[in-house]
């Protein structure tokens, strides 16, 4: 079997380095043949970082050959070797060769009509509000759209497990779990609801009446009419036979008598009746039931859809992108031949990131490591944070405990001082396995540790923010004389803005946070939404769509305030009351787009709108030029992108067409959806400013200082989550073939639905010790905690977040100038703040351009008058000439007319070419007639005719006194500057004195002399070709009629 | 094909040299015309057990076009072209390599005639003699490791035999092979160094100069900007230097070489070649297949929208984007449909004809649509195009039964795939900076070269595997048989040699460009030779540190390539102040006349989007809408309409209310009929879970409304009637959807609202309402055509002498919110009392007054906060995005007009 290394590898452990190392040593030493290296990644950019590496390692080992062979190895993404194999085994696998890769839209679509004749999810359909289903708030997403999308997410879980995502016994495991989640339940139904169909029988007969009316206060007559409803609801569901769990909860807590407002007498016994009987709704069989049978209709209407989602993609011949995985994981586990010729090409196997695979991605790549002579996995299940990406860190967990494993033991990053405070969390957090990390970097001479101790609490009505803390000491950090020791250059320099990373766990905190940093007029970068809303590109589709349709007077007002005319909104709107145009400059530049743009394709005519209104310049004007300038950009971007979608793709959206109003429909229709609406990071490989990130994206990246906020945020287990179950891990070679899937349904009784979320606690908390970690291990010189005030939970659940982690299971506790962990204390500076807003916040606002180098290549350009350039052009398209027009015009007939008469050539720029073919063989070899019909697909009669014609253009060439023929002749002409031109001559006729320049023409004509002097240009830059390389003058041009047979010539 | 082979024609003092070509061969030996025969029929026609069947049963014309492309491979990779003189057998049996080889050479055998006609030829030629050539001929061809194929090699030996071969000492042959060939720059350069040894695995380093560098910048347009910066330095410092001793090479994108231009043009620099993106689409292609998708129903809006804005029309611009924008505002029969006259007029109707049921009525369709075309002579072409497309189409459609469904599926497919219109390349201006593209090798030497977009996947490609054969089967078959099919190692030898060549062209300075991220954002990696480069560079361990980044420009070579200008001082936009009012000096109220020329009636929708924003409202006034292309969807509105429609049918004047089972019975079929008469695109099967959530939501709330009509004893007067009457002094109208009667004579003007209460509610308690308010004070307009008098609904108001009640009806969760009448003995209704309407007519009426006098209001920051307060939606504010442009800042709502203002 193989020889198989393990190597978890702790952060900052130089994996990529190890990787590096140990391939090429395998090269060197003959084992491995580059471009049979198999390597996978996660991202297409660590793909390449490692060709690259390996591909540079090779060379500095001197050997060429091989590091070229590495462009041809399996060194990709996860992804793109599936697509890979995909391909190359696309006839084992049955698959088209040139698989089409589909986009969610178009996925989207496909499974719709997967859903269509679903019976069990039609039930459901019927009944979306009583299983949770809900508009969304936030977006247009419908009731429908939240369902489809909980479907989608369900297939998606399913198809992480391979084959086993469509056994049916899954729905019976999954309400199996569901089951015993809920616990014993009510022995009988009917006696819950008998109890409290009495309840609130009596109390409606004692008080038929609502209490709302005169109730006193605002709050007790909501209350009340509620309440009154709500009983009026029940007794009618109880009279109905109906089951509504939101309302029996809801009976759970009616108002009663309170200090100052008191019920009628009696009331408050019947109503306690009521609460008491639906209290019992925590145990009872009807809400379990209703589970059940969602689960099993999701799970069932899931693997159905699956089903029939993969025969239409099958038939479409397109996959999706997990397909390039669950596809070629198949084609391994089914195909055992391509498997066998797979790992025929591959000498070794290596994996990065090991802990990010979902369970088939797992077997997938276990399949080819565990065949390979030579397999090195590398991971580390302490940075396994991509589970809401469906990875599964138990199967890689399972992995390090089955097999030897041989552990990075040092860290390249981090300043000792930090890696000793981090040495030390780790067993708190991961207990015993974990492997502490040397530190290799030399102690720096700065602080490297510090706490900004928060005053109160985030949701604190007054004084300053947590992120106004944070912002005041980076402000103030940026101040003091701090040095780093440059990445790149190795010199010691000042602490800059970009060196300095915010990490926060949400996006919206990281949108706080940027926020406040650029109140003190500090550089920032963060990936934000709000493309679409941005100004240039509002501007850019106002314009756009103006320079598609001029009578569209909205676009015309938005161009003319908005843009860069900047009009007085006023003046507009008075034009328009007043039945007049707007007058801009950009309206009238932009109107002439018009009618063309219509039939221009998008891309193109969004470059010529950008072009005629100014917008990139425009970009200078406004407020951070550089992400204006990337803004507009990505716009034109999307204009290519849009032509390039698959036309079913766009249509698979409800677009059809291509013009400039169906891109602009198209495009905002997108950034409805999530994720899209990214601006674009305008710095470059380098960030220009501090950068703020979550702590999700913070891994696998340093800084040379790090902030790491919101260690306050509640990290909890959510209800209506889908997980996968391995019952063992004992063969992971075959694990997947066991999952089965587990669900925890949110319950309209709270208590029902933490007795499910109880489950996932654990899991969540291994989760939030995860992303700590990561945060924790990005800082190369130091790193700065801003240490929460503690949430004062005492009952359980207590919610988890990793200032409970660091404080309870880790015993962290501030100092002085200290932390310690455990007993073990660290030095550190410890901000102890007031509560008040930092003084920094109170001065004027800053206002100004954050972002604005002088160093910008478009102002390295001096913009210079347009020069006028003479085109080099073909003869044919000349259409001046400095040669006069010869006098003395005068036509002949000189052969029969001939017009071609052949059925196969119907296009008339096919007769011309044949035409000259035939001219050219018959003209030099009339003994080859016999090969004119087939090389021109002519009939008989047409060759004979031309041969005649022919024949007859000779002799009068001979009696004109041009004996000598030259044929279809190419001439190059050598251009002034260093270029050459090369022109065919259809004929150049030779005689003593000179020669005589001939065109053959076809088609009828009319006036010889007009006709040939519209070909004069060309004619005559024929014979400027031939005097500059013929021994002669020319003496002559023609212009051969082979319609009439007639030749005009011009002697000169 | 052919590379680097040149043929010498023509006699003295004419000889000249052309490129080597297929069709050049043809003609000279005026070989029979060969015509492609499409592989697939072929392979079809196949005995089923092909390695690819079942590739070819699930993509027919994927599985085709890749074994055409293998098939083109193996026949190159043979000396006569011939099948059978190919001996798989020394391969292993059962191998992969074997069954694929002998699968495509049984095809071929099987099928000479689909092998590509251009090889068919070469077929051809190898037959001729020397005699057979039309015009004098010598060959050039390249060195031995040209890395021509074995066919090609066979026919440049075949015409060497018939007419020579021109020898290194040739002046032609110095010229197009040696010279091109040649490393251009000193040898003691570093630029002359990386020429020479750039797939030299033995070469050491050399010390670094500034003949050759890497720069990276943000993106592929800082890119272009840095090319002209540097190439403006050079003109500036160089006075020897001539703009055609530069040259640039540009990745095939077309994106690098559009922004070129740009900056280009701006610079006042002049390019030769400069390659262009196509600048039309293939119109007349399109609107063929927008009609078809048309033809079937129901029709996609956008679709239609498409087709009617479509240049190639017989009707102007203006009227197909008039159209276009009514359809998308879901109007399919708008106005200016109604004045279209001859020609335009019969293309709209037979656009809005009854789909064809059957092929020959199709076929008639298409071809009335063809005469129905543009006749400008600007758009000759694309008519014609378009012309061509309905031929196609009915030749298509020709075979099927007249009789027969049109197979909608598959013509629409054949109707989509047409050719796009094709890239063109600039002109050759003398003395311009030549542009290449990256696939391109240069013909002759510049002082200068700038290399753009040396990035990942270019410079050079990267090669791409296929379904017959992996890099070590080929070695098997070249070993085993002789076939040098091209591997994936030999292509990308080929790519680097081509690079190599385009390197070698430079004699002074070369300058590779980079992006570091793509237009969209996302990171790019350095092409994969800069390790190749690097290497040849002397303190470059790692290739990344070879790279210089502009945004490290400081005292590096940047600073001696482009000259750093200051930021020019911008003249900084002011920003917008914003007043309370803008004047327009004209009456704002009577934009919208009637064609006697009186002001039209303001709706209560309208009117609640000026108390909202009246910028907002008067944008609406001045018809300055905002039209998205969107497709149809299932929004608030149309699921409201929907209901409205459905309950309208279900609760008829008259009648005794539906109970629970007629309800459940009724509802799917007048919702079917709903959807089919005003949301069409419903009825397609991925809307299915709308629809039946819909139902069920009908027929809950049906049923709640029927129990609630019964228990107030309530009886339906009528649906759905319009009413009108005039607020200060304007007219208003409205449509209420249905009107009750109680048991005591005491009428309530409903509206179904799809919805819950919790907002409706509050904005009534708050006084906020402008709907039902409205109603109770406007008269019955449109009386029902009955003979027996007036209408039930008018004399149902009438009879009662006061003002009736009005309610809400919120479906969603079956509230009814009644408001007008003192009490009502009822679980079922909420009464709200007190005037509902009382803040909203006072700001209606300031408003009023403002517009009146030619004011129209600006909103404030604080306006959104003040009308959530009132339970108002504030949608208006998002209706434009002037509104939020012309925001004032101001912690007052421009909704506050204060205690007094009202009197
Ligand atoms: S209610 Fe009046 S204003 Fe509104 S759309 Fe209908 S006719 Fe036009």
């Amino acid at each position: 079997m193989t020889d198989l290394s393990i190597v978890p590898a702790g952060a900052g452990a130089g994996k990529t380095h190890h990787i590096q190392t140990t391939l090429t040593g395998w090269v060197r030493e003959g084992k491995v043949r580059p471009e049979r290296i198999l390597a996978v990644t996660f991202t297409e950019a660590a793909a390449g970082e490692l060709r690259q590496r390996i591909r540079s390692a090779l060379m500095a080992a001197g050997d060429l050959q091989a590091a070229l062979a590495v462009e041809r190895a399996y060194v990709s993404t996860i992804h793109g070797l599936g697509r890979r194999l995909l391909i190359e085994h696309a006839f084992a696998s049955g698959a088209s060769p040139q698989l089409r890769l589909i986009a969610e839209d178009e996925q989207d679509l496909l499974i719709r009509r997967a859903i269509e004749e679903n019976p069990a999810l039609n039930t459901l359909a019927r009944n979306l509000g009583a299983h949770g289903y809900r508009a969304s708030f936030s977006s247009d997403d419908s009731a429908e759209d939240s369902f489809r999308d909980k479907l989608l997410h369900v297939i998606a879980m399913l198809r992480t497990l391979g084959p086993r995502g469509g056994d049916p016994t899954l729905a019976d495991h999954a309400e199996a779990m569901v089951r015993e989640g809920y616990g014993p339940t009510a022995p009988k139904a009917e006696t819950l609801d008998a109890g409290l169909k009495a309840a609130v029988a009596s109390l409606l007969e004692a008080f038929p009446r609502s209490l709302a009316t005169g109730s006193g206060s605002k709050a007790a007559e909501d209350a009340f009419r509620n309440n009154f409803r709500d009983l009026r609801r029940a007794e009618r569901m109880f009279a109905k036979g109906g089951a509504d769990w939101k309302l029996w909860q809801s009976l759970r807590t009616l108002r009663i008598s309170m200090r100052g407002s008191a019920t009628p007498d009696g009331y408050d016994a019947h109503a306690e009746a009521v609460m008491a009987a639906a209290d019992r709704l925590i145990h009872h069989p009807g809400p379990l039931e209703d589970a059940v049978t969602h689960v099993r209709a999701l799970v069932e209407g899931a693997q159905s859809a699956m089903a029939d989602y993969e025969i239409r993609k099958r038939r479409l011949g397109v996959i999706d992108f997990s397909d390039m995985v669950t596809n070629a994981a198949r084609l391994l586990a089914e195909n055992p031949a391509a498997l066998g010729s797979i790992m025929d090409e591959v000498d070794c196997v290596i994996v990065d990131e090991f802990q990010d695979t979902n369970p088939i991605q797992f077997t997938f790549l276990w399949t080819l490591a565990r065949r390979a002579r030579h397999a090195l996995i590398v991971g580390d299940t302490k940075q396994a944070i991509m589970g809401f990406q469906g990875a599964d860190p138990r199967l890689t967990v399972a992995l390090t405990e089955q097999f030897e494993t041989s552990p990075l033991d040092r860290n390249w990053r981090s300043d000792p001082r930090i890696m000793d405070f981090v040495n030390a969390l780790g067993p708190k957090l991961f207990g015993a396995a974990y492997t502490p990390l040397a530190p290799t970097r030399d102690t720096g001479h700065d602080t490297a540790l510090e706490m900004i101790q928060l005053p109160q609490k985030r949701g604190a009505r007054s004084g300053g923010k947590p992120q106004h803390f944070v912002g005041d000491r980076i402000h103030s950090l940026l101040d003091e004389g701090v040095t780093i020791k440059d990445r790149h250059s190795g010199l010691v320099r000042p602490l800059e803005a970009r060196d300095v990373a915010v990490l926060c766990p949400t996006h919206g905190l990281c949108s706080a946070y940027a926020a406040a940093l650029r109140v003190l007029g500090l550089p920032v970068r963060v990936a934000e939404g709000g493309w679409w809303q941005s100004k240039v590109v509002q501007a850019a589709s106002f314009a756009l769509r103006y320079a598609l349709d001029p009578q569209d007077s909205h676009a015309a007002i938005c161009v003319a305030t908005l843009g860069p005319a900047a009009l007085p909104l006023d003046g507009a709107l008075k034009a328009l009351a007043e039945g007049q145009e707007i007058v801009a400059p950009s309206l009238t530049a932009l109107k002439e787009l018009w009618p063309i743009s219509l039939g221009m394709p998008v891309d193109h005519l969004v470059h010529r709108v950008v072009a005629v209104s100014g917008l990139r310049e425009w970009c200078d004007l406004l407020e951070d030029p550089a992400q204006m300038r990337a803004d507009l950009l990505r716009f034109e971007a999307e204009a290519t992108a849009f032509i390039e979608a698959h036309r079913d793709m766009r249509e698979a959206s409800g677009f059809y067409g291509q013009n400039g109003h169906v891109f602009l429909g198209w495009l905002e229709d997108r950034m409805g959806k999530k994720g899209e609406d990214k601006r674009p990071n305008p710095s470059g490989a380098e960030a220009d400013g501090i950068e703020i990130v979550t702590w999700h994206a913070s891994k696998g990246k340093e800084w040379p200082v790090v902030v790491v906020c919101g260690l306050d945020s509640k990290l909890d287990p959510r209800p209506g989550t889908f997980s996968t179950h391995f019952p063992s891990f004992d063969d992971l070679d075959h694990v997947i073939e066991e999952a089965t899937i587990a669900y925890a349904p949110g319950f309209a009784a709270p208590e029902a639905t933490e007795r499910f979320l109880a489950r996932l606690r654990p899991e969540a908390d291994e989760n939030a010790r995860r992303l700590l970690y990561v945060a924790l291990t990005r800082a190369r010189d130091r790193l700065i905690v801003e240490w929460p005030q503690d949430d004062d939970a005492s009952e359980a659940p207590l919610p988890i977040t990793a200032r409970r982690l660091l404080a309870e299971d880790a015993g962290l506790a501030l100092g002085d100038n200290t932390v310690t962990i455990a007993g073990l204390s660290f030095s550190a500076r410890v901000h102890a703040l007031g509560k008040d807003m930092p003084p920094s916040f109170g001065e004027d606002e800053f206002d100004g351009l954050a972002i604005a180098a002088d160093r910008e290549l478009r102002f390295a350009i001096s913009a210079q008058a347009p020069v006028d350039a003479l085109a080099v052009v073909s003869p044919s398209r000349a259409i001046v000439t400095s040669r006069p027009f010869p006098s003395g015009l005068r036509t002949m007939q000189v052969a029969a007319g001939c017009v071609i008469a052949s059925e196969a050539l119907t296009q008339a720029t096919d007769r011309g070419t044949a035409l000259h073919e035939a001219l050219r063989i018959l003209l030099q070899r009339p003994d080859l007639k016999h090969r004119v019909g087939a090389h021109c697909l002519l009939g008989d009669d047409d060759v004979e005719a031309l041969a005649g014609q022919g024949l007859a253009l000779s002799n009068a060439l001979a009696g004109l006194g041009y004996d000598e023929l030259h044929v279809e002749q190419p001439v190059e002409i050598p251009l002034a500057d260093g270029g050459i031109q090369s022109v065919i001559i259809d004929l150049i006729a030779e005689g003593p004195d000179g020669y005589l320049i001939v065109d053959h023409k076809s088609g009828p004509v009319n006036d010889h002399a007009l006709r040939f002097a519209s070909y004069w240009p060309q004619l005559a830059a024929y014979a400027d070709a031939v005097v500059l390389v013929g021994a002669k003058p020319v003496t002559g041009a023609a212009v051969f009629w082979t319609d009439s047979g007639e030749l005009t010539l011009a002697a000169f | 094909m052919f590379d680097d082979c040149y043929l010498r024609l023509g006699k003295p003092p004419f000889t000249s040299c052309v490129p080597l070509t297929v069709n050049l061969l043809a003609s000279l030996y005026a070989l029979p015309e060969r015509v492609e025969v499409p592989l697939r029929g072929a392979l079809e026609g196949m005995p089923g057990h092909q390695p690819w069947s079942e590739s070819l049963a699930v993509a027919p014309d994927q599985t085709a076009s890749s074994v055409g492309a293998m098939l083109r491979q193996v026949a190159l990779a043979t000396e006569h072209l011939d099948p059978v003189a190919v001996d798989a057998g020394g391969l292993p049996d059962n191998s992969r390599a074997r069954a694929h080889l002998g699968a495509l050479l049984g095809l071929w055998q099987a099928h000479p005639e689909v092998l590509p006609s251009d090889l068919r030829k070469l077929g051809d030629l190898l037959t001729t003699e020397a005699g057979d050539v039309l015009q004098p001929v010598a060959v050039i061809q390249p060195g031995k490791d040209a890395g021509l194929s074995p066919l090609e090699r066979k026919v440049l030996a075949h015409l060497e035999a018939h007419h020579g071969s021109l020898g290194a000492d040739d002046a032609d042959h110095a010229r197009l092979i040696a010279a091109r060939a040649v490393a251009a720059a000193p040898a003691g350069t570093l630029l002359g160094h990386v020429q020479r040894n750039l797939l030299d695995p033995a070469a050491s380093p050399c010390a670094t100069d500034d003949t050759m560098s890497v720069l990276s910048v943000r993106d592929c347009l800082g890119e272009c900007e840095a090319a002209v910066a540097i190439i403006q330095r050079w003109l500036a410092v160089d006075s020897s230097l001539r703009a055609s001793d530069i040259a640039l090479i540009v990745p095939i994108d077309g994106v690098h070489a559009s922004y070129l231009a740009g900056t280009f043009r701006r610079a006042g620099l002049v390019a030769s070649s400069m390659p262009a993106p196509p600048a039309t689409r293939s119109v007349g292609a399109e609107t063929v297949l927008h009609f078809l998708q048309c033809r079937r129903r129901p029709a996609p809006a956008m679709a239609l929208a498409s087709l009617y804005s479509s240049p190639v029309l017989c009707w102007s611009p203006e009227v197909g984007s008039a159209l276009a924008c009514g359809v998308m505002q879901g109007d399919f029969a708008p106005a200016q449909a109604r004045d279209l006259a001859d020609r335009p007029a019969r293309l709209f109707s037979l656009i809005r004809s009854a789909s064809p049921t059957t092929n020959s009525q199709l076929k008639e369709n298409l071809r009335r649509f063809q005469t129905l075309l543009s006749e400008d002579e600007a758009l000759r072409g694309d008519v014609r195009d378009a012309k061509r497309q309905v031929a196609r189409l009915i030749a298509a459609i020709g075979g099927a039964s007249d009789k027969a469904e049109p197979d909608w599926e598959r013509l629409i497919q054949t109707a989509a795939a047409y050719q796009p219109a094709p890239a063109v390349r600039g002109d050759y201006h003398l003395g311009g900076i030549t542009v290449m593209q990256a696939h391109e090798r240069p013909k002759r030497s510049y002082r200068k070269l700038v290399v753009l977009g040396f990035n990942a996947g270019a410079y050079p490609g990267s090669p791409s595997g296929n379904p017959f054969f992996l890099d070590s089967e080929l070695t098997l078959i070249r070993e085993m048989t002789g076939l040098e099919i091209p591997s994936q190692a030999g292509q990308l030898d080929a790519a680097l040699s081509s690079l190599n060549r385009q390197f070698r062209a430079a004699s002074e300075q070369l300058v590779l460009l980079l992006s570091e991220r793509d237009r969209l954002g996302s990171s790019l990696s350095p092409s994969s030779s800069l390790a190749l480069v690097a290497r040849l560079v002397e303190g470059v361990e790692d290739p990344e540190k070879l790279v210089t980044p502009a945004s490290r420009s400081a005292g590096t070579i940047w600073d001696r390539l482009l000259d750093w200008r200051k930021r020019p001082e911008f003249k900084s936009l002011a920003a917008f102040d914003v007043p309370a009012n803008y004047e327009l000096g004209v009456n704002l109220l009577t934009l919208r006349r009637k064609e006697d020329g009186t002001p039209r009636a303001q709706s209560p929708s309208r009117l609640e989007k000026l108390l909202v924003s009246p910028l907002a409202w008067l944008l609406g006034e001045l018809g300055a809408a905002h039209v998205p292309w969107q497709p149809e969807k299932l929004d608030v509105m149309l699921r409201g309409s929907l209901a409205h429609e459905v309950f309208e049918r279900l609760f008829v004047p008259g009648h005794v209310h539906p109970d629970d089972d007629a309800i459940e019975e009724r509802v799917p079929a007048l919702l079917v009929d709903r959807i089919r008469a005003i949301a069409p695109f419903l009825q397609s099967p991925a809307w299915v879970v709308e629809r039946t959530a819909l139902e069920s939501e009908i027929i809950a709330s049906a049923k709640h409304w029927s129990m609630v009509l019964t228990s107030l004893g309530a009886e339906i007067v009528g649906n759905e009637f319009w009413l009108s009457g005039d607020l200060f002094g304007h007219p208003v109208h409205g449509k209420a959807d249905c009107l009750l009667r109680l048991p005591d004579g005491q009428p309530v003007v409903v509206d179904y609202k799809k919805s819950s209460s919790g907002a409706r509610r509050q904005r009534l308690q708050k006084s906020w309402d402008l709907q039902v308010d409205l109603y109770r004070r406007m008269d019955v307009r449109e009386a029902r055509a009955d003979e027996d008098g007036p209408s039930p609904i008018a004399q149902a108001l009438s009879a009662w002498g006061a003002l009736p009640a009005v309610a809400y009806h919120t479906l969603n969760d079956g509230n009814v919110l009644i408001n007008g009448l003192e009490a009502l003995d009822s679980d079922h209704v909420e009464v709200v009392r007190g005037d509902i309407a009382e803040k909203a007519l006072a700001l209606v009426k300031a408003r009023f007054d403002a517009l009146a006098a030619g004011r129209v209001g600006t909103n404030t920051t604080a306006d959104e906060a003040y009308f959530r307060t009132a339970a108002l939606g504030t949608y208006a504010l998002n209706d434009s995005p002037l509104i939020a442009a012309f925001t004032r800042e101001d912690a007052v709502s421009s909704a506050d007009i204060g205690e007094n203002s009202h009197d």
